[in-house]
């Protein structure tokens, strides 16, 4: 099966560290997995994206053009991504600065990842991390198992705790937003 | 880079962080000097930046390897965006008659196995190999396997000989290093077999830089490597490399399904050109369709050596091209 992951939102979130996790957690799973990252020449604030092909076959072509999945952090995101996504697609926004747009036949999920991350950890650094933990909780892509494997070897060590504490609240969102 | 510091240290390396891509190139050619395998990486600006210093290390005979991921230019461009521009440059930016090689990966594996091969060559040939990347491939992470073993090329050392002559059209000299114990003489004027400048004598000037032309010409057929796709019936062949052959890959696998009859002739080696690969596509194929993120570089090559019809696809946005558009352009010319 392949599944077409795209993450989004601006330099200095964390997008392509989702990513990476995702794909390096999909090869510990033991599928294939290709991700690739488009960012602008600055450290903070321009767009950014981190797309993740996964697939129990060999991976040709590594792009996508069409998302199965998406999450996004910027309403810029939301907006220049959402044509991709497919018509079974399903669409996560951080409520924290994007709202997410009136239903179309498509799956829309509001979550508070960014307000969690600063209730839970007083930053809004580990809102990629439960963004991520959304969408593995919301789709069953790889053993969760697999994901914690991948951040700790990732993340360096001190932040191990944190992420792994917001991977699971992030789990626990997604999870809720399967039962809709 | 990030990686290559922290790595290279612990395998027994050296990695240094220079001023600019100037003194990265011209540190490379001293580190090759002292017997190292030595590379660097760049993109965009930068490689203009190397350019004179290129021209040195191919003049001097001097191995190394230098990695371009090309970017959209020209100039600073889009600094983080694909481009495949520098095709040319990497054959003729640097002033006077030369020849060196360029490799063109396609996926993570490749940047790894080519970059060995890339050493390998500029070892045995004693000259800077290109491996010619681009931000699709440079930004592109996936599944790799990487060897226990590698085959590695072995400097011919050897003291006494001629460092800058050899009898055979193409030869390559041995090459001493500093600290061998040799008298070394390098220099980027015109030299005899020892090295002593020799400015003034025009059979000295034609012998070195054909010699130098024919390290290459006399093994194309060793340097070139293409992957032929679905050519057998083909009507139309598609002529790729980089990321792009990928796209046309998948799109010519997508236009097979609509009955089309469509292959892949994927260059893994830019320079020297697969001359005769692409002549020997003429009489079978009907047509050639070069996509490529510049405006024909390889295009124009292809027309050279294939006498059909040879359709350029240029597109310079930033943005791979889609497989989606490789499939509507060929549809279209079909």
């Amino acid at each position: 099966m392949l599944t077409r992951v795209r993450f989004g939102g601006l330099g200095g979130q964390g997008i392509v560290l989702a990513g990476s996790i995702l794909g390096e957690a999909a090869t510990l799973a033991g599928l294939n997995a290709a991700g690739s990252n488009s960012y602008g020449a600055a450290a903070r604030g321009t767009a950014c994206r981190s797309d993740v092909v996964l697939s129990d076959e060999p991976i040709d072509y590594p792009h996508l053009a069409a998302a199965d999945v998406l999450a996004v952090m910027s309403q810029a995101a939301l907006e220049k991504y959402l044509p991709i996504v497919t018509p079974n697609g399903i669409v996560f926004v951080d409520d924290f600065s994007v709202k997410a747009p009136a239903d179309d036949g498509r799956s829309f999920h509001s979550v508070p990842a960014t307000a969690t991350a600063v209730r839970e950890f007083g930053g809004r650094q580990s809102a990629n991390i439960i963004l991520l933990g959304v969408v593995l909780g919301a789709v069953d892509i790889i053993p969760l198992e697999a994901v914690r494997d991948a951040i700790r070897a990732t993340v360096r060590e001190r932040f191990h705790a944190a992420n792994l504490r917001a991977l699971e609240l992030g789990v626990e969102f997604g999870r809720a937003a399967r039962r809709f | 880079m990030e990686t290559l510091a922290e790595l290279l240290p612990r395998a027994g390396g050296v990695f240094v962080q220079m001023e600019d891509e100037i003194a990265s190139i011209s540190a490379v050619i001293g580190a090759s000097w002292t017997g190292a395998k030595a590379m660097t990486a760049t993109s965009g600006p930068g490689f203009s930046l190397m350019m004179e210093a290129l021209g040195y290390a191919v003049f001097t005979e001097t191995p190394c390897v230098i990695v371009d991921v090309q970017r959209a230019g020209p100039c600073t461009g889009q600094a983080t965006r694909v481009g495949g521009g520098d095709v040319m440059q990497c054959k003729w930016g640097m002033h006077g008659d030369v020849e060196i090689v360029a490799l063109s990966p396609w996926s993570v594996q490749e940047m790894y196995d080519l970059s060995v091969r890339a050493f390998n060559i500029a070892e045995r040939l004693r000259l800077p190999v290109f491996l010619m990347a681009d931000e699709a491939v440079g930004h592109l992470h996936e599944t790799a396997e990487f060897h226990e073993r590698i085959a590695v090329e072995q400097r011919d050392r050897r003291k006494g000989l001629p460092p800058f002559g050899h009898p055979d059209p193409g030869g390559v000299p041995p090459m001493p290093c500093f600290g061998d114990g040799e008298n070394l003489l390098v220099t980027g004027s015109t030299h005899d077999d020892r090295g002593y400048r020799k400015v003034e004598e025009p059979q000295v000037h034609a012998r070195l830089v054909e010699r130098l032309r024919q390290k290459v010409l006399l093994r194309r057929d060793e340097l070139v490597d293409v992957e032929r796709h679905m050519l057998d019936d083909a009507e139309t062949v598609i002529v790729a490399y980089g990321f792009t052959a990928r796209g046309a890959l998948a799109a010519a696998r997508e236009l097979r399904g609509r009955g089309r009859k469509v292959g892949l002739l994927r260059l893994r080696t830019l320079w020297p050109f697969a001359d005769k690969e692409v002549a020997a596509l003429d009489g079978r194929a009907r047509r050639v369709f070069v996509p490529e993120m510049n405006h024909g570089q390889v295009a124009g090559e292809v027309r050279k050596h294939f006498r059909g019809d040879v359709v350029g696809y240029g597109q310079t946005d930033g943005e791979v091209i889609p497989v989606a558009t490789i499939v509507r352009e060929v549809e279209r010319i079909s």
